[in-house]
């Protein structure tokens, strides 16, 4: 998270970073392929037969592209639509105890059912098309959004609302100047967790009944016996949650300037 | 300096804690004039801060009147201003952008807000920090940002809560004398809030003693020091004799 403090001094920590990621990936894929010395590939491939059966996935563009966008697809459009509800509805909510408090039991139920027991019945109920998938993402990134949201509107400083009252703020000014930003860090941790949930909801999704995706690709290679090519399914599905978490890195650097590293 | 034009009066004023509705204030009654400067000192609970803010119109009162510039509802920053005691400049705004809030929330062109703001600035002599962010500051210079949002909109009651509390004991004489100069130069009316009684009686023409339980004015000590004043004054035997006439009337409340 930016904006911690650092303790010491900031030219050495930053020397420090540059070796450490390379260093540590390193050590990693060189533990992988000793230990992969003791097991047969189909229980721990070594990292080079992996590599050589992602380069045969990746190299049928129309396959990999298809799969590899299905699932972004189907991730990033239930994100966005989960997200879009989410967050005025969570204004709502803050503003309505009442009506919180009626609602929060069903909630927590919702949220309390593993996602993989409820992609099922999205399936049913939506088809082995992406509608359901893009639903189950949706689902899933609304409640995490809903929640941070709620809790970050409700944690404006009660002083400073009496402040821009003095002021003369109007009760839209106070939402914009105040409300807001104060429920900004909130929900960007929110954002964040949703974007993580909705990848595992759209392969969830896929798990439950599909013809296409990552997550039908990890179910194909189980069935055919590939553990390399699920490695392979595994590899493109970090490198999504990571283009998600970059995203959010970027977009709370760009929305928050008063939270970043001096 | 006093003008005899009445800034603030509470006549017979009550008002009730929120949760349990005991009486926090009762028959409270005071007159600031315009261009005096008065402070409020009383035990911790005494209610003082909530006088404060019965004042602003944020509070209202269970019983008695409260009328700032002869009206009974005030609003807006052009009239009456507030330093709090912890600053309270939003965090995710620049110095100067915080400064500027009272004028932008008046719909005040955009143009105008940035040059009355950096002229407030220079008032309470905060120059050279306009972009940085509140966190970025010392805790002096975050109250001498508050002061300027507060001297912005050129509001003639100047409310201040405690503003000094916080800050170590050089940082808040500077203040001292700051807020001083800013007097002079304005004509600002001042009521401050105080648990300190040396700053209460440095910086006050009259200095009002409470009490609780309920909180109440138990009476109040002239401060008939010539202006402008300077640190060394607290040296003086009459500055320590007003100091004591104040800790009498403290003792006197909680008999």
């Amino acid at each position: 998270m930016p904006g911690k403090v650092r303790g010491k001094s900031g030219l050495m920590s930053r020397y420090y970073e540059y070796f450490l990621l390379p260093v540590g990936l390193a050590g990693f894929l060189y533990l992988w392929e000793y230990l992969s010395g003791f097991y047969d590939p189909f229980i721990l491939p070594s990292p080079r037969l992996v590599l050589e059966r992602s380069l045969e996935f990746f190299n049928q563009p129309q396959l990999f592209f298809m799969h590899f966008l299905t699932t972004l697809g189907e991730a990033g459009g239930g994100f966005c639509l989960g997200a879009l509800i989410a967050l005025p509805v969570s204004y709502f909510l803050a503003k309505n105890p009442v009506l919180e408090r009626l609602l929060t039991p069903y909630f927590v139920g919702i949220q309390a059912v593993p996602i993989v027991a409820l992609a099922p019945l999205l399936v049913i109920w939506f088809g082995f098309g992406i509608a359901s998938k893009v639903l189950v993402a949706a689902l899933i990134t609304f409640f995490s959004v809903l929640t941070t949201g709620i809790a970050g509107l409700r944690s404006t400083d009660p002083r400073l609302r009496e402040l821009l009252a003095i002021m003369g703020a109007t009760k839209w000014q106070i939402f914009f100047r105040l409300e807001f930003p104060s429920a900004l860090p909130y929900i960007f941790s929110g954002l964040r967790l949703g974007g993580a949930l909705a990848v595992i909801g759209a392969v969830s999704g896929e798990f439950a009944g599909a013809g296409k995706g990552l997550g039908y690709i990890v179910n194909f290679a189980r069935g055919s016996f590939d553990t390399p090519l699920l490695f392979a399914a595994i590899i493109a599905l970090a490198v999504l949650g990571i283009g998600f978490y970059l995203l959010f890195f970027i977009a709370e650097y760009l929305a928050m300037p008063w939270k970043r590293r001096r | 300096m006093a003008s005899g034009e009445k800034v603030v009066e509470v006549i017979d004023l009550a008002s009730a804690f929120e949760d349990d509705g005991l009486p926090e204030l009762a028959g409270v009654n005071l007159q600031i004039d315009a261009g005096e400067i008065i402070s409020l000192v009383g035990p911790s609970g005494c209610g003082k801060s909530t006088l404060l803010r019965l004042i602003a119109g944020v509070l209202r009162p269970t019983a008695g009147e409260i009328k700032v510039f002869g009206e009974n509802k005030i609003t807006g920053w052009t009239r009456l201003s507030l330093v709090p005691q912890d600053a309270l400049l939003l965090p995710w705004r620049t110095v100067l952008d915080n400064v500027r809030l009272p004028l932008e929330l008046s719909a005040s062109k955009k143009e105008d807000t940035y040059l009355r703001a950096r002229e407030a600035l220079a008032l309470a002599n905060l120059t050279g920090v306009e972009d940085k962010y509140p966190h970025q500051l010392s805790g002096g210079m975050k109250q001498r940002a508050a002061l300027a949002r507060a001297l912005v909109g050129q509001a003639r009651l100047l409310l201040l809560d405690e503003p000094f509390a916080a800050l170590d004991a050089i940082t808040r004489s500077q203040l001292h004398l700051e807020l001083l100069r800013i007097w002079e130069r304005t004509g600002i009316t001042v009521l401050l809030v105080t648990h300190n009684i040396f700053e209460a009686v440095f910086l006050s023409h009259r200095v009002l003693v409470m009490r609780e339980k309920p909180g109440r004015v138990i009476g109040e000590v002239r401060i008939d020091l010539d202006f402008p004043r300077s640190l060394k004054l607290v040296g003086t035997t009459e500055f320590g004799r007003l100091v004591g006439q104040v800790q009498e009337l403290l003792e006197e409340g909680w008999g």
